[in-house]
């Protein structure tokens, strides 16, 4: 026999979870919200163009999504590996042992990089199985563009974890969210020209915006990207100094109300 | 020698942001304690005391509100790093990661003390062993219960032979008998690296065993520290059990005229006494023709002592 209460039991748990945790609500309004924006916006842009100007939009595309899981992707690898101490309760643990944050954060830095290579090489394997652009080709303007935008996922990735710092396990979900919220503004998958007028001077703001720019401009119309790449690096290396100079401000200022408070 | 050095330590908790800043309450308050080289010291206090408050000062993972913490001479809020090297830690209530097996989780350590390849083998091997766990090293440690979880971190902490361990309720969890192993190898490694060590826990037999000397914490404050068994005797009174053979009415009426706390049940007498008060006892009920058939004296512990600080 079912019993009715015991399911309406299952739903106010999780329901009543949300009264004391908005950013456990958060998901359900900010993900949808996203795709409407990114895949509105494309549409929009498509639709202004004309046939001609596609010519070479299989590899834009393609390339677009690459470069972001530097920065979309990057910057949860960082998130990750702070979260995955905190859900281990490892965090008084580990940071107790003779261990500097500046050697944690070289660490994490070195752990990304090596899982960025191996995100890549997948990408470029299914790349490979599934259209037909030139792989070689993929990489060389791959190579051009990641590097300015492993700076960009810095300051995104270390931003982030500034969140968790300050405010432990329960913003975990705004740390993501974090992430993840430029990518409409970066002009990814299309020019920051197709966006109102107020996101057009976010997207100003945005290193990676210019190395998109970049990236759609040379496969698309064979332009110089330097003047954009160099943008994208001197406002990325810009953006992560800062970013991971307030981290270390935060890790230091959150030791005030203990780090053992995070896993809470 | 002291190896730490704790002075006027204070943390206090507040909520809120500037200027709205607003005290919470103060966890450790003005706190001042030296550790000897090679001394086992107890820290001892009900739940809230304010004994992990002070562990994570002394580990640098909550910064204090004023004092200051000096390991082997030196500042530990300018060189943290360097006196972590020589510290060892480990916590009832802390993990390490769950899908890391023990020997990976413990080379992990080693490398964080910078011990050489053969030295961390060495080590691992020697300290699995000792706990008990050497069957366990490839296994993951979220699969481990609770004693072997406890086991494992008593490896982490003693893994690179520190001169200091702190440790947060290390024995909790684990069966009688391994507990006692754990105590006996505390013992041995103070015996032989002459590590000092600082303990919390909430065994009084455990504490009374290991512990040199005893800070007893309330409310954030130090309230005693002396050795465990003149905590003991500070507060509680020897009880002694008489089994009546004649004459109860007589006991019960004398009893009654002294000024001494006692219970009675059949035939069965408990009073409690001053150590000194005994012998007198004894040859007054014996004035009072007053027989026992069987005597029994149960001495104050370390819980006795616990149990009257923590209701008063």
């Amino acid at each position: 026999m079912i019993s009715m209460q015991s399911i309406w039991a299952v739903v106010i748990r999780h329901a009543r979870m949300w009264r004391r945790d908005a950013n456990a609500l958060l998901g359900a309004f900010y993900w949808p919200f996203l795709d409407i924006l990114i895949w509105g916006f494309l549409g929009s842009w498509l639709q202004q163009i004309n046939a001609a100007q596609l010519q070479h939009y299989e590899t834009t595309a393609l390339l677009g999504v690459l470069l972001w899981q530097v920065v979309g992707r990057g910057s949860n690898i960082l998130l990750n590996v702070f979260n995955e101490e905190i859900w281990s309760n490892n965090i008084v643990n580990f940071f107790s042992l003779p261990l500097q944050i500046i050697e944690w954060m070289c660490g994490i830095i070195i752990f990304y990089i090596i899982m960025m290579a191996l995100t890549t090489l997948s990408c470029l394997l299914t790349i490979a199985a599934f259209y037909d652009v030139s792989i070689w080709h993929m990489l060389t303007t791959f190579s051009i563009f990641a590097p300015p935008l492993f700076f960009t996922s810095l300051w995104i990735g270390f931003t982030s974890l500034q969140i968790i710092v300050t405010w432990g396990k329960r913003s975990v979900e705004l740390g993501y969210v974090f992430c993840w919220f430029f990518m409409p503004f970066s002009g990814a998958y299309y020019p920051v020209e197709v966006l109102p007028s107020w996101a057009q001077k976010i997207s100003c703001l945005l290193p990676m915006s210019y190395v998109f720019k970049g990236m759609r401009g040379y496969i698309m119309h064979q332009k110089d990207p330097t003047p954009y790449l160099i943008k994208g690096y001197l406002m990325g290396i810009l953006y992560a100094t800062c970013a991971i100079l307030l981290f270390i401000y935060c890790f230091n200022r959150s030791k005030r109300n203990g780090l053992a408070r995070l896993a809470d | 020698m002291s190896v730490l050095n704790v002075k006027n330590l204070t943390k206090t908790f507040y909520s809120g942001f500037w200027p709205f800043k607003q005290s919470l309450y103060t966890a450790v308050n003005n706190i001042s304690f030296q550790l000897k080289k090679g001394e086992i010291l107890g820290f001892l206090g009900p739940n809230g005391a304010g004994k992990t408050t002070t562990i994570q000062m002394l580990l640098g993972t909550l910064t204090p509100s004023s004092g200051s913490i000096a390991y082997f001479g030196t500042d530990f809020a300018q060189h943290r790093i360097s006196a972590l090297k020589r510290i060892g830690y480990a916590s009832g209530y802390d993990r390490l990661p769950a899908r890391l097996t023990v020997i990976e989780n413990l080379d992990i350590i080693g490398r964080i003390y910078s011990m050489t390849q053969p030295h961390r083998v060495q080590q691992i091997e020697k300290l699995l062993k000792l706990f008990g766990i050497g069957e366990l090293c490839d296994q993951q440690t979220g699969t481990l219960s609770a004693g072997q979880t406890t086991r494992v971190m008593l490896a982490k902490a003693f893994i690179a032979d520190p001169e200091i361990v702190l440790l947060d309720e290390p024995t909790a969890s684990l069966d009688p008998d391994v507990a006692h192993e754990v105590r006996k190898f505390i013992l041995t490694q103070r015996k032989r690296l002459n590590t000092a060590i600082l303990v919390t826990s909430h065994n009084m037999d455990e504490v009374a065993e290991l512990c040199d000397r005893v800070l007893v914490l309330k409310k954030g404050e130090i309230i005693a520290d002396n050795t465990p068994d003149v905590l003991a005797r500070s507060t509680a009174k020897i009880r002694l059990h008489l089994t009546i053979s004649s004459n109860m009415t007589t006991a019960l009426s004398y009893l009654n005229t002294t000024q001494v706390l006692y219970t009675a049940e059949a035939a069965h007498l408990t009073i409690e006494l001053d150590e000194h008060a005994i012998a007198p006892f004894l040859a007054s009920l014996s004035e009072h023709k007053i027989n026992y058939s069987a005597i029994s004296i149960d001495k104050p512990t370390l819980e006795d002592y616990f149990l009257s600080i923590a209701k008063g």
